[in-house]
C-alpha cells in the first residue's frame, strides 16, 4: 500500500519529558489510532507532524515531501483539535468566509452541505452551540477544503455515544476514498476499535507498538491466573502482566496458543483498553 | 492573509457598540469645552489599541495553534495584525473627525476648518500607528495577560523617544517654531512608515522564535 504519511525517528526533549525516536507510517485509505495515557506524547507527536512544534531530530513526510519545505501540503490536511479554535462570537457562516479566504481548495457548497447534515444553523454564534455541535463545526471545516489526510486530536472526547457514532460514520465515509487517510488520537479506545485499521501505542514518549488492529483483536489475549499458575507460564508467552487483588492478568500475543498450552487457566480476549492498562500499570519480564 | 484580517474584523465586530459608546462619552466630554479637535487623538488611540483585544480573543480560543495548520505562515499572521491595526487607526481617526465636525456644528463657535481637521486626523493616525506598532511585538513577546502594562509601555517608549529627541535638539539650539513643527508633521508619514516597518520586522523575529 502506498504511504501517505511517514514519521521517522522523531525526537523532542523538554524538561521531564522526551519523545524518543517515534516512527510509524500511514498507508493511503487507512485509519490509524494513536493511543496512550495522558502525557504519553500523542499531542506532541501530532504537533510535530503538523510542524507546530519544532522537532529536535527525525523526519515527517507527507506524500514524500516535508511540510516545512512545502507549505501547500497544508491544503490537503484537515485538522480537528479537542476544542474549537474560533472565537465564540463567530457564526458558522463567518467561519466559512474566514476559511474560504485561507484555503484555495475551499468548497463552500460542501461546507453548507455539512452544516445542513450536522444540523448547524449558519447564523448561530459558536457560544450557543453544545460541545458536540462545536466539534461537528470543526469537522465540517476540516472536510470542506477537500483534504486527503484528516488529523484528529481527541476530537471525540467529551461527546455522548450518539454524537460520537454520528461523527465516526463521517470518518468512515471519508476513508471510502482510498486516497484518504485518518490519524486519530483518542482516549476512547472503543471508538478506535470500531474504525481504526492500525493502532500505535505511545507510552512515556516511546512507540510501544504500531500494529494492525485485527492482530491485537484476534491474537492478543489475557491469561487470568493465580500466583502459582503464573510461575508455570513461560516467559516468552508474557508481553506484560498486572497484579490485581485476587489474580494476575497476563498479556500474551497468541491467545490461541495460550489456550492450548495453559488449559487450566482462563484466557480472555483483550480489548485495546486492557492492553493499555496492562502495559501502563503492569510490569514486563526483563 | 485575507482570512486572518477577516477573522479579526469579525471578532472585533462585537465590540463596535462599546467603541461607539466610548466615542460618545468622549464627545460629551470634549465638545462642551470646545476641544472637539483633541478628541481625534484619543479616539484614534482607543481604536488602535483594540489590536491588543484581538490578541486576547486569539489566545482565548488558541487561534494561533489552529492558524499554524492552515496554509498561512507566521509572517502572514504578523502582517495581518499590522493591517488590522492600520484599519483600526484609520477608523479611530475617522470617528474623531466625526466628533470634531459634530462639535463644531453644535457649538456653532467656529467655522469648520477642513485643513486643520484633516491635519489633526492625519497626525492622530500616525501617532496611533507608532503606538500600535510598538504594542504588537510586546504582546507577541510577553502575552496578553500583561496587556495593561504593555499598553502603557507602548505609549511610554515612543513618547520618551520623541521627548528625548526634542530635548536633544533644543540643547543643540534648534528652536521649535511653527514652521519647523509643520515641516516635522510633513515628515511624520515617513517616520511612521519607518517605525512601522522596523516594528514589523521585530514582530516577525519574535513570533518566528516563539513555540505555539
Amino acid at each position: 500500500m502506498e504511504t501517505l504519511l511517514k514519521v521517522e525517528n522523531i525526537c523532542k526533549e523538554y524538561s521531564g519529558f522526551k519523545l524518543d525516536n517515534v516512527s510509524f507510517t500511514i498507508p493511503k485509505g487507512t485509519i490509524m489510532g494513536l493511543v496512550g495515557e495522558n502525557g504519553a506524547g500523542k499531542s506532541t507527536t501530532i504537533n510535530i507532524i503538523l510542524d507546530i512544534i519544532k522537532k529536535d531530530s527525525g523526519t515527517v513526510t507527507f506524500w514524500g515531501k516535508e511540510l516545512s519545505s512545502d507549505k501547500s501540503i497544508k491544503e490537503d490536511i484537515g485538522v480537528v483539535f479537542d476544542e474549537i479554535n474560533f472565537h465564540e462570537t463567530l457564526t458558522p457562516e463567518k467561519v466559512g468566509k474566514i476559511c474560504a479566504g485561507a484555503y484555495k481548495q475551499w468548497n463552500d457548497s460542501t461546507y453548507k452541505d455539512y452544516l445542513k447534515r450536522f444540523g448547524l444553523s449558519a447564523d448561530m454564534e459558536i457560544k450557543t452551540l453544545s460541545k458536540g455541535m462545536k466539534m461537528k463545526l470543526s469537522i465540517a471545516v476540516a472536510l470542506s477544503h477537500d483534504p486527503k489526510l484528516l488529523i484528529l486530536d481527541e476530537a471525540t472526547s467529551g461527546l455522548d455515544p450518539v454524537m460520537r457514532d454520528d461523527i465516526l460514520d463521517v470518518f468512515l465515509e471519508f476513508v471510502q476514498d482510498e486516497e484518504h487517510s485518518i490519524i486519530m488520537s483518542s482516549h476512547i479506545t472503543t471508538d478506535l476499535e470500531k474504525i481504526a485499521d492500525n493502532i500505535t501505542f505511545i507510552h512515556k514518549g516511546n512507540v510501544f507498538f504500531s500494529k494492525p488492529k485485527d492482530e491485537l483483536r484476534y491474537n492478543y489475549g489475557i491469561i487470568r491466573c493465580g500466583e502459582s499458575d503464573f510461575k508455570k507460564i513461560s516467559k516468552e508467552d508474557i508481553l506484560a502482566y498486572r497484579r490485581e487483588e485476587y489474580q494476575l492478568s497476563v498479556l500474551t500475543s497468541d491467545k490461541k496458543a495460550a489456550k492450548r498450552k495453559y488449559r487450566n487457566m482462563v484466557v480472555d480476549d483483550a480489548t485495546i483498553d486492557d492492553i493499555l492498562l496492562i502495559y501502563v500499570k503492569g510490569e514486563q519480564i526483563k | 492573509m485575507k482570512s486572518l484580517i477577516l477573522k479579526d474584523l469579525y471578532n472585533i465586530g462585537h465590540n463596535v457598540k462599546s467603541l461607539a459608546f466610548s466615542v460618545l462619552i468622549l464627545a460629551c466630554g470634549f465638545i462642551p469645552t470646545g476641544n472637539g479637535q483633541e478628541c481625534v487623538y484619543i479616539s484614534t488611540t482607543i481604536f488602535t489599541m483594540m489590536i491588543i483585544t484581538t490578541f486576547n480573543f486569539d489566545e482565548n480560543c488558541k487561534w494561533n495553534h489552529y492558524a499554524m495548520v492552515m496554509p498561512v505562515s507566521k509572517k502572514d499572521i504578523v502582517a495581518s495584525k499590522y493591517v488590522v491595526m492600520l484599519i483600526f487607526a484609520a477608523a479611530g481617526a475617522a470617528a474623531g473627525i466625526l466628533v470634531d465636525i459634530v462639535g463644531a456644528l453644535l457649538t456653532k463657535s467656529a467655522d469648520i476648518n477642513k485643513e486643520t481637521m484633516l491635519a489633526n486626523a492625519a497626525a492622530a493616525f500616525f501617532v496611533g500607528i507608532v503606538f500600535g506598532s510598538m504594542a504588537i511585538p510586546l504582546v507577541l513577546r510577553f502575552g496578553t495577560e500583561k496587556s495593561r502594562l504593555l499598553m502603557f509601555v507602548s505609549f511610554l517608549v515612543p513618547s520618551a523617544l520623541i521627548f528625548g529627541i526634542c530635548k536633544l535638539l533644543s540643547i543643540a539650539g534648534v528652536e521649535f517654531t511653527d514652521a519647523l513643527i509643520i515641516r516635522l508633521l510633513c515628515f511624520s508619514p515617513l517616520l511612521a512608515a519607518v517605525w512601522l516597518y522596523a516594528m514589523f520586522r521585530i514582530s516577525c523575529a519574535v513570533f518566528e522564535r516563539r513555540e505555539i
